[in-house]
């Protein structure tokens, strides 16, 4: 933390430590600093939003047509049509009236259509090169061209290899997810089966991320902790902090945790 | 039960701490492992490498504390290579958290102080806040970036010349060679809304769990390149200092750790296994005696 004073880093320290008590056990801290963290989020966010999006964007414009309006309809006054949009807003709200229910419905309707015709565009445009790039050579030369298109570029074993993994995991992975009929026949099974083993090693790899993203967010936190506050605190907490770590090992040997059974989480 | 089988019963606590100590040991002893840089982080690399003298680089810094441990390291290096190569760029938080304009704020002006005191704000590096509105943000952006943004994050109006000269030759998508977003999982919008229709290359610094679901977009080139995680920003640092001793980013900090962590994760696994193997082979020894 660049030029952070040192209540500063103590309260980040304490937080830190306060949330990582929930590896531990639950307890009170912890869940008093998640409602705390919460109360922050939601509220930093109320203003911000307001200041840099709804106030420039909607609110300000509204008004300077009002004031154009009052002035003889001057230029400008069109503006205040931006209170229709407000109104529109304001009908989600009817969501909690059983009699005006319909009207937040006008609204729904409204979200829906533009968001149907929002992700038509967005499928095409994300998906369309994703089925174009699947079409690839499986006898390819370095350049990436097929072997008969007239390149001169030498065939490269490599990138054939690629292209016939890439090619036979899609199909592969395709044939798994055909549920319309049977899987009787030997050479689609064995590719259901080679499916199912590719999407086993996908998702091996999704955890083996995860593992890296969790394991940063906690190293980012052990840096702060051993760089920025550990320097700054006076040997005696360092005895605190050990004979606790101590006597939590201890506890821990004598009493294993409480585990979660089906009855608990009922 | 045997010794063996106990392995698979430890008590999760002792394996916390276990994994605690052995990531503490690389921040107290200065340890240097050799980083291997991938095909997507030197793509990226090149890509930014490459910005016309006469455009911008956008960056969407949509990231806060929770995805500091890999989002920090992802911009820090990027706006390193910026700064250093005299690439001008703007900053913006899209959607995710109000938080990302302080935080790309933090990062800048640490290099800023550190490396690039000649470097300008309104000059070099615009930072224009936050806003929201996912894809009709980006459509606005293109079409006319003062649609969206009437003001920067200091309160200058973008038509300010004197305060903010860059901003007075950007106005559209023709304004900017690329976008680069770096946040926990990147918008995919940005590559239907502005890749697919202006052809804009776009770059992504994401965390790495949610690294899987964009590799498709390298290889089929809607992504020019990809930061993957603190492994991401390492290699990126790799490739801006090849002397070891000049990198000074979060990602090449945490990296080393990061492989002390794993390597203490995949210790456990195995130990796991093993108590798991032992566990099944005790059981069908007192099934054969029964």
């Amino acid at each position: 933390m660049e030029h952070a004073a040192n209540w500063q880093i103590w309260l980040a320290a304490i937080v830190t430590l306060g949330i990582y008590s929930y590896l531990w056990n639950d307890n009170k801290l912890y869940r008093m600093l998640l409602n705390v963290m919460i109360g922050l989020g939601v509220g930093y966010s109320f203003i911000v939003i307001w200041k840099n999006v709804l106030g420039p964007l909607w609110w300000q414009p509204m008004c300077r047509g009002f004031s154009a309006i009052a002035h003889g309809f001057a230029p400008g006054s069109v503006n205040a049509l931006w209170i229709l949009v407000g109104f529109l807003g304001t009908l989600w709200y009817f969501q909690f009236s059983r009699r005006y229910l319909w009207l937040s419905r006008i609204v729904i309707g409204m979200t829906l259509g533009a968001g149907a015709g929002m992700t038509f565009k967005q499928q095409f445009l994300l998906n369309a090169p994703q089925i174009t790039d699947s079409f690839r050579p499986l006898v390819a030369r370095a350049d990436g061209t097929p072997l008969l298109n007239g390149s001169t570029a030498p065939v490269s074993f490599w990138m054939s290899l690629n292209n016939i993994i890439f090619v036979g995991t899609i199909v592969c992975v395709m044939v798994y997810f055909l549920f319309s009929f049977e899987h009787k026949s030997a050479p689609i099974r064995g590719a259901a089966k080679a499916g199912r083993w590719l999407l086993m090693i996908s998702f091996g790899a999704f955890f083996g991320n995860t593992v890296m993203t969790r394991m940063a967010v906690f190293l980012e936190r052990l840096q702060f902790l051993a760089n920025d506050w550990g320097p700054i605190v006076p040997y005696w907490v360092w005895v605190a902090i050990c004979a606790g770590l101590i006597s939590a090992v201890w506890l821990a040997l004598r009493k294993p945790p409480r585990k979660h059974t089906q009855q608990n989480q009922l | 039960m045997n010794v063996l089988s106990r392995l698979q019963d430890i008590d999760r606590r002792w394996l916390y701490l276990a994994l605690a100590l052995s990531c503490l040991v690389p921040f107290l002893v200065t340890i240097r492992l050799p980083v291997y840089v991938s095909p997507e982080t030197r793509s990226l690399y090149e890509a930014i490498d490459r910005c016309p003298k006469d455009k911008v680089i956008l960056v969407d810094s949509a990231w806060d504390a929770g995805s500091l441990g890999e989002n920090w390291g992802q911009v820090e290096v990027v706006f390193d290579h910026m700064l250093r190569k005299g690439i001008k760029f703007i900053v913006i938080s899209l959607d995710i958290t109000p938080l990302g304009p302080q935080f790309a704020d933090k990062v800048i002006s640490k290099l800023v102080k550190t490396k690039y005191p000649y470097r300008k704000y309104g000059v070099d590096w615009v930072n224009l806040g936050f806003t929201k509105g996912d894809w009709q943000a980006m459509q606005q952006i293109a079409k006319d970036i003062r649609r969206q943004f009437k003001r920067d994050s200091r309160g200058w109006s973008l038509d300010d010349a004197k305060h903010l000269p860059l901003m007075q030759r950007v106005h559209n998508i023709d304004d900017i060679y690329m976008i680069y977003s770096v946040t926990y999982s990147p918008m995919e919008n940005w590559i239907p809304f502005v890749h697919g229709v202006y052809g804009t290359p776009i770059g992504f610094g994401c965390a790495g769990i949610q690294s899987t679901t964009y590799y498709r977009y390298i290889l089929s080139k809607q992504l020019v390149g990809m930061l993957v995680g603190v492994r991401g920003a390492a290699e990126y640092d790799a490739l801006l200092y090849p002397n070891v001793r000049e990198r000074q980013s979060l990602g090449t900090q945490l990296i080393v750790p990061q492989a002390f962590g794993h390597t203490a994760i995949i210790v456990a696994v195995i130990l796991g296994n093993v108590g798991y193997f032992a566990a099944r082979k005790g059981e069908r020894k007192v099934g054969t005696r029964r």
